[in-house]
């Protein structure tokens, strides 16, 4: 590498960092539980960028996405057989209060959620859980915008047909 | 312009993915036909609700069946193994009746004369004079016994 190109490489790498590292967190936290597990995790995505020829195609925050996404699947095959004890609670998103009136329809909206094919349960957590936009998250997941839109669609008509049902039997 | 086009684009306005010129066509639209309001108000409302449901209750593990597909070889490893067993313990059980069974027929089977010592040396091999005749200790010497007839030949 010569010297102009480590010198543009590497404020690329500390505002990706800046501007990415903490949503990574997020993320990792969010699959794994630990904050020590998803800090590590996230320099492992650093790493792997930096050691990328590579340069992504299309946005580089899907890109790192992508990259958090297999190394969280990877870290998942490693060690499947070890249990996860930590609950729910445990996660800073996971404060608000257990028994407020709207809780109802939120569990509602949790199990429909749940039903969902794996990959549209994907799109619902990078677009609506960690707020990377359509483009974003295709880059991650590999797939085109066109799909994201269409399956997040589609998931939104489904939460929406299925409450309806439950909430109006009739 | 139909119900499931009106919302999908309220559901990207929702989530900013239109763009400013698109949303601003929407809004002129929705302003013009005020009936849409209601469905505007409940695509927001779901658009929250299944944004609050995935935030509070992340998804542990990989939803692309990473755990799935460990647990797939896991437990075909798992039956493998007790087919492997079962296979086995049939193997064994059927060696074990079988040698039972062939040990139950021999004893309940009577002597054959094969294992008489006397008719021992009946052997092929009668195309030779000798052959027709074998000895026999007697109390006084030895008698020669034909082994074609019965008669025997006393020798002095």
């Amino acid at each position: 590498m010569n010297t102009a190109e480590s010198a543009t490489a590497a404020p690329d790498l500390d505002r990706l960092f800046r501007e990415s590292a903490v949503d990574l967190e997020r993320y990792f936290l969010r699959r794994h539980g630990s904050s020590e597990e998803a800090r590590d995790l996230v320099q492992e995505v650093f790493l792997q960028l930096a050691k990328s020829q590579a340069r992504p195609q299309g946005s580089v925050r899907g890109y790192l996405f992508g990259i958090a996404r297999n190394l969280s699947a990877g870290w998942w095959r490693k060690h499947f057989h070890l249990p996860r004890l930590e609950s729910i609670e445990d996660h800073p998103d996971a404060t608000a209060d257990a028994n407020s009136p709207a809780d109802a329809r939120l569990e509602q909206a949790r199990e429909i959620l749940a039903k969902l094919p794996p990959r549209d349960r994907e799109i619902l957590e990078f677009r609506l859980g960690l707020g990377l936009s359509y483009a974003e998250t295709a880059d991650a997941l590999g797939i085109p915008i066109g799909t994201v839109r269409s399956r997040l669609h589609h998931a939104i008509a489904e939460l929406r047909e299925r409450l309806a049902k439950e909430n109006h039997p009739t | 312009m139909n119900q499931q086009t009106l919302r999908a684009l309220m559901l990207d306005r929702e989530l900013g993915e239109l763009t400013p010129e698109a949303a601003l066509l929407l809004n002129a639209y929705l302003s013009e036909h005020p009936e849409w309001k209601s469905e505007s108000r409940e695509t927001t409302d779901l658009l929250r609700l299944a944004s609050e449901s995935t935030r509070r209750f992340p998804e542990r593990g990989h939803a692309a069946s990473a755990p799935a597909s460990s647990w797939n070889r896991a437990s075909t490893r798992l039956l493998a193994m007790a087919a492997g067993v079962v296979l086995f313990a049939g193997l064994a059980i059927t060696f074990a009746y079988r040698v039972g069974r062939e040990h139950a027929i021999a004893a309940e089977r009577p002597a054959s004369p094969s294992s008489s010592p006397q008719l021992a040396s009946t052997s092929p091999q009668t195309a030779l004079p000798w052959a027709r005749y074998q000895l026999q200790p007697t109390h006084d010497g030895y008698t020669v016994v034909p082994l074609l007839n019965s008669n025997p030949i006393q020798k002095p």
